[in-house]
């Protein structure tokens, strides 16, 4: 038994199975981690800009549609939520949300503020990142129009 | 022996290689990731200055219907709304466009890209980002070898440029009114005796508030005489309408105007109609006082006001004969004189014919040739030496040649005194100060008559410019003591509306504001009289704004016209209408509404 054991620590015969064995589940987390990263951006910028595209809308129509928060000014907004995005379905649910109050700004006017709150699917287990942030990815445009 | 079997042994080689490789590999995955993550910032900054430049544009606009054109308030709500966007600016990275410069110098110097507002004013907004001071990108350039910290770290920039569109529209409400006095006094309009004023429109009485400001303000309209009576539309006051009870409480005196019944209606004015503290405007006070103003339409030309023979010439035909005065380059009409010619020689000169209209009325002689019967005559030599003034009137002849009025002269009057009746061709009469016949405009006989044109006359009422009596201190009135006039402004075909065409349409009798005043029964002869036993017709604005309009006795005036004047007294049966006045007429509003929009205009 002691002699096979002794065997075996000095035998170099598949060393190089092993150690892919060992550095390859870090190689893995590593690069899809990357890839998780790089998609995770560009999600984030698709979010930012579909709050932009629904802020805009909602200026351009603040003296028509969107005079008041109306069914067909949050139709309009989340549509043009939808068109930056290229995906027809971004809006689904509760991820695209427009108000329209009195600014909290000291100066007064009316403002729009218009937020994107959509969940991002990593690659990887959402689990393995819930240490850094939540998956969720939100842009908000506040503006005043009046 | 050691070191030799370490050389050769190959175990654990990828462990070596992964240890060397792996620090370059990181370093350029982070360089790649955070690369991504300038540019997902750079898109941040933009919508963060885009909403920014939004929200100040709506607070300037805001503003400037606020009537605070200056106001900079923009930049801190520019400021602000960067800030509820993730990204905090100085005040000095908000700035203004307008169409007479920018405040933009700082945002410039951060950012040396031209600012395109094709269509000012703009907003612009700055943001910027020095990448080289995040710690993601030290984190992702260190430690790294020499090659590795030369890649530059840029700053990123956004900006945004909002454009305002400003749109002006002008809304125009035409006056109800034709009559307006502007004396602060409770007899500002005064009706005597049986007189009763007909007014197809409503009577404004403004004097305390807008014009001749002072109080107490008490512009109201006074009955003298259980007979007098007006027939209006509505009675506008300065003053409050208690002030004029008697005409608010006692319906003997005030009637609403009627299309059946006026003269004579018998329907109360009422409450409604009545119209208290209420200012009124003088709508053409601008425009009048320009028109006195150096090189303004109601300032007369030179003219010759008198002849005197120098060189008699020789070879002219006898008789009585019309000379022509030569042009000598200062002159769009030279003056006319008559003459007698004897033995062919230029032996007196009988008057001027026509004064002309000189820029300078020359001071040297100047020679002069025989227009008789329209044509050049024989003769040669005379000349004339020429002195400058207002014109005489001569009525219907000079000498013995006939004579009718010229337009665009300067008069010292123009009296009719029971000439028959004279016609005005149509122009600009201008009657500066007046002479010993008549201050001004006048009229009497029963049997005298003054028309005009259809196309219409201006009298424009101003002072003389010599001395004396009727020099610079007398100023042209009207006095129609008796017989008819009959007189239209251009514009109103002596009908019942006007066409605004020319300056002076629908003006009849234009006093120069300049003119002294004072009220009607202390100060008679700041009275503007229309009298007579006929029927007068006005057609036009007769303007005396610091003089009063007087008509008297049992005389009738209608016709398409209103007053404007210092005092109105009233007696007779006039008839007014506000369809013949100039613009908008008396009581008329002129608003201005300026718009702004922002369309997208971002750089």
């Amino acid at each position: 038994m002691t002699r096979t054991l002794l065997r075996l620590f000095v035998c170099t015969k598949a060393s190089a199975a092993v150690e892919a064995a060992i550095f390859l589940p870090v190689f893995l987390v590593f690069t899809f981690g990357v890839a998780d990263l790089g998609a995770g951006m560009f999600t984030r910028m698709t979010v930012n800009a579909a709050a932009q595209s629904g802020a805009a809308y909602a200026v351009i129509s603040s003296s028509s549609t969107c005079a008041s928060m109306s069914a067909a000014c949050l139709s309009g907004i989340e549509q043009a939520m939808d068109d930056a995005t290229g995906n027809s379905s971004f809006c689904t649910g509760a991820v695209c949300s427009a108000s329209f109050t009195s600014c909290a700004d000291p100066d007064g006017g009316i403002c729009f503020t218009v937020s994107a709150n959509y969940p991002y699917t990593p690659i990887l287990p959402s689990a393995l990142y819930a240490w850094a942030q939540s998956s969720t990815l939100s842009s908000t445009v506040t503006v005043r129009v009046k | 022996m050691i070191t030799r079997s370490l050389r050769t042994c190959s175990a654990g080689a990828v462990a070596v290689m992964t240890a060397l490789t792996l620090p370059v590999l990181l370093g350029f995955t982070s360089l790649g990731i955070e690369v991504g993550h300038w540019y997902l910032t750079q898109r941040v900054m933009q919508g963060a200055a885009d909403a920014s430049a939004i929200s100040a544009a709506a607070q300037w606009i805001a503003d400037q219907e606020a009537g605070s054109t200056s106001s900079t308030t923009y930049q801190t709500v520019g400021v602000n709304f960067a800030s509820y966007n993730g990204y905090t600016i100085p005040t000095s990275n908000v700035c203004l466009v307008s169409s007479s410069g920018n405040n933009c110098a700082s945002v410039l110097a951060l950012d040396s890209r031209s600012i395109v507002c094709t269509s000012p004013p703009c907003v612009v907004v700055e943001i910027t980002q020095n990448t080289a001071l995040w710690p993601t990108t030290q984190a992702s350039l260190e430690p790294g070898p020499a090659g590795v910290q030369s890649i530059p770290t840029p700053t990123l920039r956004a900006r945004s440029v909002v454009s305002m569109n400003v749109t002006t529209s002008t809304t125009t409400t035409n006056g109800a009114d034709c009559i307006l006095s502007l004396a602060n006094a409770t007899n500002s309009v005064t009706v005597e005796g049986g007189g009763d004023l007909v007014a197809r429109c409503g009577v404004a009485i403004d004097g305390g508030l807008d014009q001749n400001p002072s109080t107490p303000v008490i512009g109201g309209i006074t009955f003298n005489g259980s007979g007098a009576k007006t027939e209006v539309t509505s009675l506008v006051m300065s003053g409050n309408y208690t002030e004029s009870a008697e005409c608010a409480t006692n319906a003997q005196h005030c009637y609403l105007w009627s299309a059946t019944q006026s003269p004579g209606s018998t329907t109360s004015l009422p409450v409604s109609a009545f119209f208290g503290n209420t200012a009124t405007q003088d709508p053409y006070a601008a425009t009048v006082a320009a028109m006195f103003q150096t090189g303004g339409i109601g300032v007369p030309p030179e003219g010759v006001a008198g002849v005197t023979l120098n060189q008699p010439g020789s070879g002219y035909t006898n008789g009585t004969r019309l000379f022509q005065l030569q042009n000598t380059g200062n002159t769009t009409a030279p003056a006319e004189v008559v003459v007698t010619v004897t033995g062919g020689k230029v032996t007196a000169v009988v008057g001027v014919f026509d004064p002309g209209v000189y820029t300078s009325v020359p001071g040297a002689s100047v020679a002069a040739s025989d227009i008789t019967n329209g044509t050049t005559n024989p003769g040669s030599g005379a000349n004339f030496k020429l002195t400058e003034g207002c014109f005489a009137f001569p009525g219907t002849a000079v000498g013995s040649m006939a004579w009718t009025p010229i337009p665009g002269r300067k008069y010292c009057s123009i009296y009719n005194h029971g000439q028959g009746n004279i016609n005005f061709p149509t122009g600009n009469y201008y009657i500066a100060g007046g002479d010993s016949n008549c201050v001004g405009l006048c009229q009497s006989g029963n049997n005298a008559g003054m028309t005009s044109d259809v196309a219409g006359v201006t009298f424009f009422l101003t002072d003389g410019e010599g001395t004396g009596t009727y020099g610079i201190n007398s100023y042209a009135q009207v006095s129609i003591q008796s017989g008819t006039v009959n007189f239209c402004s251009p514009g109103t075909s002596c009908g019942t509306t006007c066409t605004n065409s020319i300056s002076t349409s629908c003006m009849l009798f234009i006093q120069n504001p300049a003119a002294p005043g004072g009220p009607p029964t202390t100060i008679k002869r700041y009275n503007n009289i229309v009298n007579g036993n006929g029927k007068n017709t006005l057609a036009g604005l007769v303007y005396l704004p610091k003089q009063t309009f007087n008509t008297v006795g049992t005389s009738s005036i209608g016709g398409c016209f209103g007053v404007i004047a210092y005092y109105v007294d009233i007696g007779g049966t006039p008839t007014f209408s506000n369809g013949c006045l100039p613009g908008n007429g008396i009581g008329g509003t002129t608003t201005t509404v300026t718009k702004y929009s922002t369309p997208f205009l971002f750089q």
